[in-house]
């Protein structure tokens, strides 16, 4: 496993979009600074923060993890090298969890890249009120975690489709549903909408309180889709034909 | 006893219910450069990519050094070497930096200096350092053989290798793959349109065609199977290839107005006695034998440079 990894990790270095994918996690404290620029006035270290969240897990993640999960598969299929991989001593299924593996810290790294970058733009601002650095990052790790939910789901449909295109729509669409489900009382069963209400909830600012209590029904939900989406890619790497 | 490298076994892929490939037995044997021969779309890919694990058959078996190489059990794979359907690289990446990554895939570590020797070998080592989106086609082919060699593997699998390539290119790899087998003992599985690419370098041929293998046999045995004649440049042929058919009982095949072909054991000096006595002006006469591309032409339905 350790060689597919090393190997995954030697493919990407130096790729155009692990540096796209640098540039869009640091769009949401961005988006921040420029807000609070606009309103002209000076923040709260939470207000930051909690905004910042904002627009990474509803937003600004999930493109990010669209971006991850589907160029990490149709980059093999655009420069035919899948059949490199599977020509080698590796099984089949090692290849693929080697290539979640990567996305997966890649996200968490990205994760704690947005709060360094949130902590910048509070300095920069000026922010006020109680740093709970800590605090945050664990807030910021546990929305990574719950972005890389969709990761194997991405992966899925790019090695059905073996493109992009059809993997970028998809995500379009399901980051903008969770954007327009947010507010409506199925915001908590949407993986990408639960991530933000969830986390809301733990940061004592609960936007739906009358669901504070179905945690392992969300939960429970989140890890369903992880783990059926990893499962069925990793069946379909081991038996499909490479043509 | 030869020792077989790699063996199929009534080797079928079906799609739908087209046989692509359909019951190959084929049979490369320890030293061989056995050419794989057939026209586009004959099988030729299909079946490699069920040898080298790429694709499932639908049925029959695949022996690779003695192994069945079930996907779940792929330790067999690090003795082959494949360059399937054109070079795939990592652009991104230079050529050292693809075959270290090829290197770590096939859990043999970094190596530079086989990836040195590698890069020498195909000539690259000038431009080895570069991105490999630079490299022209000839190059890729190149630095694709330099990656099936990786971990010096006893069974080299290459499709096509030659594609897009100048006559320097065929040259270099014609005597690349004389030099493996020769010095390295490596066994080389080559697959081709080109007939006469495979004739200057292959010591087994087996033909494809419409996914069933035609004929499986030494280039020896091909050009000893193959019919002897003698061609006869003669005023009136017609007349000619009468005369010769009745008085000898050979077949005689006419080419055109002043030509013909008699096949068989046809005795020169007495065909050219005959002709003359009959007041024929024999004007040339040549002991020939049909060419592998003949032999090809015939197999494969006019495929000959399919």
């Amino acid at each position: 496993m350790l060689r597919a990894i090393s190997a995954e990790v030697q493919k990407w270095r130096r790729t155009w979009f692990l540096l796209v994918t640098i540039g869009a996690t640091l769009m949401a404290p961005l988006l921040v600074c420029i807000a609070f620029l606009i309103m002209g006035r000076t923040p709260e270290w939470s207000q930051v923060f909690g905004q910042g969240m904002t627009f990474s897990i509803l937003m600004i993640g999930p493109l990010t993890v669209t971006l991850i999960g589907g160029q990490l598969i149709a980059s093999e299929y655009q420069y035919d090298t899948w059949k490199l991989s599977l020509t080698a001593p590796v099984p089949r299924w090692m290849v693929y969890v080697a290539k979640w593996i990567v996305g997966f810290v890649w996200i968490m790294a990205l994760s704690v890249l947005v709060v360094a970058g949130n902590l910048a733009v509070g300095l920069l601002l000026g922010a006020t009120g109680q740093l709970e650095v800590w605090l945050w990052l664990k807030f910021f790790l546990l929305g990574g975690l719950g972005m890389s939910v969709m990761l194997p789901v991405y992966h899925l449909v790019t090695l059905i489709s073996r493109n992009f295109f059809v993997t970028s729509g998809f995500g379009i669409i399901t980051t903008f549903t969770g954007i327009f489900i947010i507010n409506s009382k199925y915001a908590a069963i949407y993986p990408q909408s639960s991530i933000l209400v969830m986390l809301a909830t733990m940061t004592g600012q609960p936007m739906r309180p009358d669901m504070i209590g179905t945690w392992p029904i969300w939960i429970g939900i989140e890890l369903g889709i992880a783990l059926v989406a990893l499962l069925a890619s990793t069946l379909y790497m081991q038996k499909a034909d490479y043509r | 006893m030869h020792e077989t490298v790699l063996a199929t076994n009534a080797l079928t892929k079906r799609y739908g219910r087209r046989n692509v490939v359909d019951g190959v037995n084929l049979t490369v044997r320890r030293g061989d450069i056995y050419g794989f021969l057939g026209p586009n779309g004959a099988g030729k890919t299909t079946t490699l990519r069920m040898v080298t694990g790429l694709i499932s058959p639908s049925s029959g078996g695949i022996s690779l050094l003695g192994q069945n190489p079930t996907r779940s059990s792929r330790a067999i794979m690090r003795q082959i070497g494949c360059l399937i359907e054109g070079p795939a690289f990592y652009p991104h990446l230079s050529g050292a930096q693809n075959l270290c990554l090829m290197q770590t895939l096939k859990g043999i570590g970094h190596d530079e200096k086989e990836i040195s020797e590698l890069l020498d070998l195909v000539n690259l080592s000038k431009t080895g350092h570069q991105a490999v989106e630079r490299y022209s086609l000839g190059m890729k082919q190149r630095l694709g053989i330099a990656m099936a060699l990786l971990a010096r593997p006893r069974l080299l699998v290459l499709d096509e290798p030659t594609n897009g390539l100048d006559p320097e290119g065929f040259r270099e790899i014609r005597a690349l793959l004389r030099h493996l087998v020769s010095d390295r003992g490596i066994t080389v599985l080559l697959s081709s349109h080109l007939l006469h690419e495979v004739e200057q370098v292959a010591s087994r041929v087996g033909v494809i065609r419409e996914g069933r293998l035609l004929i499986e046999a030494s280039v020896e045995e091909l050009r000893h199977q193959s019919q002897r004649g003698l061609e006869v440049s003669v005023d009136r042929a017609a007349a000619a290839a009468d005369l010769i058919r009745e008085r000898t009982k050979l077949p005689v095949e006419q080419v055109n107005g002043c030509t013909l072909v008699v096949r068989g054991k046809a005795h020169a000096a007495q065909i050219c006695a005959l002709l003359v006595r009959n007041d024929h002006n024999v004007s040339r006469l040549v002991e020939r034998e049909s060419s592998l591309e003949e032999i090809f032409f015939n197999l494969t339905g006019g495929a000959a440079h399919a």
